[in-house]
C-alpha cells in the first residue's frame, strides 16, 4: 500500500513538506478563541458598568467594598457567563476539544494572572490605594490585551500599548479617582469593542 | 546523503495528510476526528483510515470522550510520535541548509 506513495528523494518535496507544515501551524495558531460578539458584550457592559458606578457612587455615597459588591461582581459574572457561553460555540464551531493545548494555555494563564492581581487589587484597598485603583485596573487590562495578542488578536498589542499610555497619563494628571473609573472603564470598554471589529476584519479578510 | 537519511523515517510520515495529521496534533496537543475533518477536509473513510495507519504504526494513541453528551474520539501525538515529527522537522532544516549552502558554493 505505502508503494503507490511518490518518493520523497529531491529537495521540492521537501519543500513541499514544510509548506503543509507552516501553512497549518499558521492557520491553527491564528484561530480565534472567541466568537467575535463577546468582545462587543464585554465592551459595551464595561462601558455601563462604570456610568454605573459613578452615578451610584453620586447618588448613595457607597464605599469602594459596596460599589464592588454591586456593581463589579455581577459584571465580572455576566462577563465570564459570556466569556464561557462564546468559548463553548467557538468550540463547536471549530470542533476543538477543551483539553487543546492551545485553550489549555490561554485558561492556565488567565486563572494564574486572576490570582495575582485580586490580590495586588486587595492589597491596594487595604493600603489605602483606593484613588489609584482605575490605573491599576487599566494595567490589568493591558496585560491581558497582550495574553489576546498572543493568541492570534495582533491588533491587542496596539490597544495594551494605548492602555498603558493613557495610564501613565491618569497617573501625571492626578483626576479624581470617581472620574477616572468612568474613564477607565469606557477607554478599556471602547478598546475591546475595537478589538472584536478588528477580528472581525481579519476574519472577513481571510474568507 | 539525502536517500540515507530519508530512510531514518518510516513510510508511514510521508504521505501529505498524515504529515498535516502529525503538525496538526503537535500544534494542538489534543484533536477530535471533527477537527481533523475540519482543517483538512475529505471524507469521514478517507480521514479514518489516514488515522489508523498513524495508531497501528504507534504515532498517535487514541481516547473516547463525551462532548456535549455525545461520544467522539480523540487522539493525541505519543512520545514516539512527538520524538519522529520533532526528528522530521530538524531533518528538513539539515536539507534545506545543505541545499542552500550547495547552491551558495555553485555560486562561488
Amino acid at each position: 500500500m505505502e508503494n503507490t506513495e511518490p518518493e520523497k528523494t529531491d529537495k521540492s518535496h521537501y519543500e513541499e513538506d514544510i509548506r503543509t507544515i507552516k501553512e497549518l501551524m499558521l492557520r491553527t495558531e491564528n484561530e480565534p478563541v472567541y466568537e467575535n460578539w463577546a468582545f462587543y458584550s464585554w465592551g459595551l457592559i464595561l462601558i455601563a458598568a462604570s456610568l454605573i458606578h459613578y452615578f451610584i457612587e453620586r447618588a448613595y455615597h457607597y464605599n469602594i467594598g459596596e460599589l464592588f459588591l454591586r456593581v463589579w461582581v455581577p459584571t465580572i459574572a455576566i462577563m465570564g457567563l459570556i466569556e464561557t457561553v462564546s468559548l463553548v460555540r467557538n468550540l463547536e464551531k471549530n470542533s476543538l476539544t477543551i483539553f487543546s493545548k492551545k485553550i489549555v494555555r490561554l485558561y492556565l494563564t488567565i486563572f494564574g494572572l486572576s490570582i495575582i492581581y485580586i490580590f495586588i487589587i486587595l492589597l491596594f484597598i487595604k493600603l489605602g490605594g483606593v484613588q489609584y485603583l482605575p490605573i491599576v485596573l487599566m494595567l490589568v487590562a493591558a496585560s491581558f490585551y497582550f495574553i489576546f495578542a498572543i493568541e492570534g488578536y495582533r491588533n491587542a498589542y496596539l490597544h495594551g500599548y494605548i492602555l498603558l499610555a493613557i495610564a501613565v497619563v491618569l497617573y501625571l494628571l492626578k483626576i479624581d479617582h470617581r472620574v477616572m473609573v468612568v474613564i477607565v472603564g469606557t477607554v478599556i470598554g471602547t478598546s475591546t469593542i475595537l478589538i472584536g471589529i478588528a477580528a472581525d476584519i481579519n476574519i472577513k479578510k481571510r474568507l | 546523503m539525502k536517500e540515507k537519511l530519508y530512510t531514518q523515517f518510516d513510510p508511514v510520515f510521508f504521505e501529505k495528510t498524515r504529515l498535516s495529521m502529525l503538525t496538526i496534533l503537535f500544534s494542538e496537543g489534543t484533536v477530535s476526528f471533527n477537527r481533523f475533518k475540519k482543517l483538512l477536509g475529505g471524507t469521514d473513510g478517507a480521514i479514518y483510515s489516514h488515522i489508523q495507519k498513524l495508531v497501528k504504526s504507534g504515532y498517535i494513541k487514541q481516547k473516547k470522550s463525551i462532548f456535549k453528551e455525545k461520544p467522539q474520539t480523540e487522539y493525541t501525538l505519543t512520545e514516539l510520535g512527538e520524538e519522529t515529527f520533532k526528528r522530521y522537522i530538524s531533518f528538513l532544516e539539515s536539507i534545506l541548509k545543505e541545499h542552500g549552502e550547495g547552491e551558495s558554493n555553485e555560486r562561488k
